[in-house]
């Protein structure tokens, strides 16, 4: 099925048992590259797990063309990825098989552009090691080489450069940037640091209606 | 004054056996209800082994001392990653303690972790002694002698295993692996069995999770059980072996089941962005789990038919029932704790009353 690579996101109500976090938001994301910034705890953090399908929203709805991400739950999380979280969620596996979990999970996924993101991000050889052993920023390459290996329609990544040493900056940028001036996917990226690719699109959460 | 340092250890230590009573006490008050007289009966010869070495010469019964010590150590060896996890260590070595400071420390969080033998032994010890009629071998002066040896050297044998836990990790001694060893070579095996190891099968080996060798020996013990109970030797009653092939049975079944239900909470979370359907996942990681547990039901059934053990109708019953008692505890929603410790006990008693019928 040929999908439309535009997110959707009406009425969406989220909260915390603690919290408020959206209340009527509404979005509309183009392919490209969508920079959402906010200040610390706007939920930026929380409106990507929901574009990604790891919450499920309280009311409303989130569309990935034609992909409902609650009621075809399995093949929107299909055709999008997380790429968050800097302790490693499966922290039992090594590299090697951490990788082959997802690429299981995800067929038709491009194993020699991973081989080739290892190798750019210069964590080639770490692949017996435990994923609880890696470093801050070695997780984080490793999530990112895969995140663009995948083939989905629409990346989440939360925080990208948080731990990334000047090389793998440069070569995350460059992506971006060739990704950004292709437009065949929706990426949304939240960074505090400022982007060197002009991004498609700059979310304000501090200034979006719907955000409490 | 108690130092900062030693406060922290023992609040440390306190800590981590709380949490491994919470994580066993389901598991301990079955134990105790199926087996509370026998545990208590075990316990008046807490101190016989120390109390025996005595009535040997003086070094045999050293010897005999130093080996039963570092036995009785061998709860705290193992308990070592609970007492001092791997990241509280790793916080830990690199602080300025002075030595003196650090064996203090151990040596007192030791006594905590011997103080209940030393209670059994006392226990043990004055049964013993108020007995009016003793055996010949018991001389109460060096039996009495030889058990506080043993208490101590267990203490001295805890608290070096402690000191020795605080310690910064010495260098590895095998080399680091070449370069290109851990070059990544992709094997994406789609399919429930890669699934099934890699999310439920590593996790109960791997970053010190005891759940793995927990059910391996408790696998063990009921397979050997089994054999001793229906090889009805002449030391083990036959009702014994019932009791004990019975209780080992549901443990491991309980042991498992308690098991996966942690590690599918556990990754309910971990993959709620992944394209995997968590209900389809626990309902195939249950009959996967059942399909395991089928090993020591089938080596109970084929251990009783050479033994024509299933012939009668107290026999039936109980294969039936044994072979009931897995699907009952997997597919069963966990109910409260203590509603889930009932089911196991009274799981335990059927079986028990069954198969000790099984002979007569």
């Amino acid at each position: 099925m040929e999908l439309n690579t535009v997110v959707e996101v009406e009425q969406l109500g989220f909260h915390f048992k603690t919290k408020s976090v959206f209340h009527g938001l509404d979005l509309r994301l183009e392919p490209g590259l969508t920079w959402l910034r906010g200040r610390n705890g706007r939920g930026k953090t929380t409106l990507l797990k929901l574009l990604g399908g790891a919450l499920a929203p309280g009311s409303g709805s989130i569309r990935l063309g034609s992909l409902d991400s609650r009621r075809e739950a399995l093949a929107y999380r299909s055709h999008s990825f997380y790429c968050g979280g800097e302790a490693p969620a499966l922290d039992w596996l090594r590299v090697s098989e951490w990788l082959d979990l997802h690429l299981s999970l995800y067929p038709r996924a491009d194993i020699d552009m991973l081989r080739a993101r290892l190798e750019g991000f210069h964590i080639g050889e770490i692949a017996r090691q435990p994923v609880s052993g890696l470093s801050l920023g070695q997780y984080k390459k490793l999530q990112l080489a895969l995140a663009l290996a995948l083939p989905v329609r629409l990346l989440l990544v939360d925080e990208p450069f948080n731990g990334l040493d000047a090389q793998a900056i440069d070569v995350l940028q460059d992506e971006l940037a060739r990704r950004e001036a292709a437009r065949d996917c929706c990426i949304v990226l939240t960074s505090h640091l400022p982007l060197r690719v002009a991004p498609t699109r700059t979310l304000d959460l501090d200034a979006q209606p719907g955000v409490l | 004054m108690v130092h900062a340092y030693t406060r922290f250890r023992i609040t440390l230590t306190l800590k981590s056996l709380a949490q491994l009573f919470a994580r066993l006490r389901s598991s301990g008050e079955i134990v105790l209800l199926a087996l509370g007289p026998a545990i208590f009966g075990l316990l008046a010869c807490a101190a016989l082994p120390p109390m025996f070495a005595a009535s040997y010469p003086l070094f045999p019964a050293l010897g005999l001392l130093v080996l039963h010590a570092a036995v009785m150590s061998l709860p705290a060896a193992l308990l070592l990653p609970r007492l001092l996890p791997g990241h509280v260590r790793a916080w830990l070595s690199p602080l300025p303690v002075p030595p003196g400071l650090l064996l203090r420390a151990s040596m007192l969080v030791a006594g905590l972790l011997v103080s209940p033998l030393a209670l059994a032994y006392a226990g043990s010890l004055a049964i013993w002694m108020a007995q009016g009629q003793r055996p010949d071998w018991l001389l109460p002066g060096r039996a009495i002698g030889a058990t506080l040896l043993s208490c101590l050297l267990t203490w001295a044998a805890t608290g070096a295993l402690l000191v020795r836990a605080a310690l910064p990790a010495p260098a590895p001694r095998r080399r680091a692996p070449q370069a290109g060893a851990g070059a990544y070579a992709p094997r994406p095996r789609p399919g429930w069995r890669m699934l099934w190891y890699r999310l439920f099968w590593l996790p109960l080996w791997r970053r010190g999770s005891l759940a793995g060798p927990r059910q391996a020996l408790l696998l063990a013990g009921t397979c050997i059980a089994v054999a001793l109970w229906m090889a009805g030797p002449l030391l083990l009653p036959r009702v014994v072996g019932a009791v004990l092939a019975s209780v080992l049975l549901v443990l491991l079944v309980h042991e498992a089941d308690d098991a996966l239900r942690t590690q599918l909470a556990r990754l309910h979370a971990a993959i709620a962005s992944l394209p995997l359907d968590p209900r389809a996942l626990g309902r195939r990681a249950r009959l996967s789990l059942l399909a395991a547990l089928a090993l020591p039901l089938a080596v109970l059934t084929a251990a009783g038919l050479a033994a024509q053990a299933w012939g009668h109708t107290a026999g039936r019953l109980y294969l039936a029932l044994a072979w009931t008692v897995a699907p009952l505890l997997v597919c069963t929603p966990p109910f409260t704790p203590r509603g889930r410790m009932g089911l196991v006990a009274l799981s335990i008693m059927l079986l028990c009353a069954t198969g000790s019928k099984v002979w007569n």
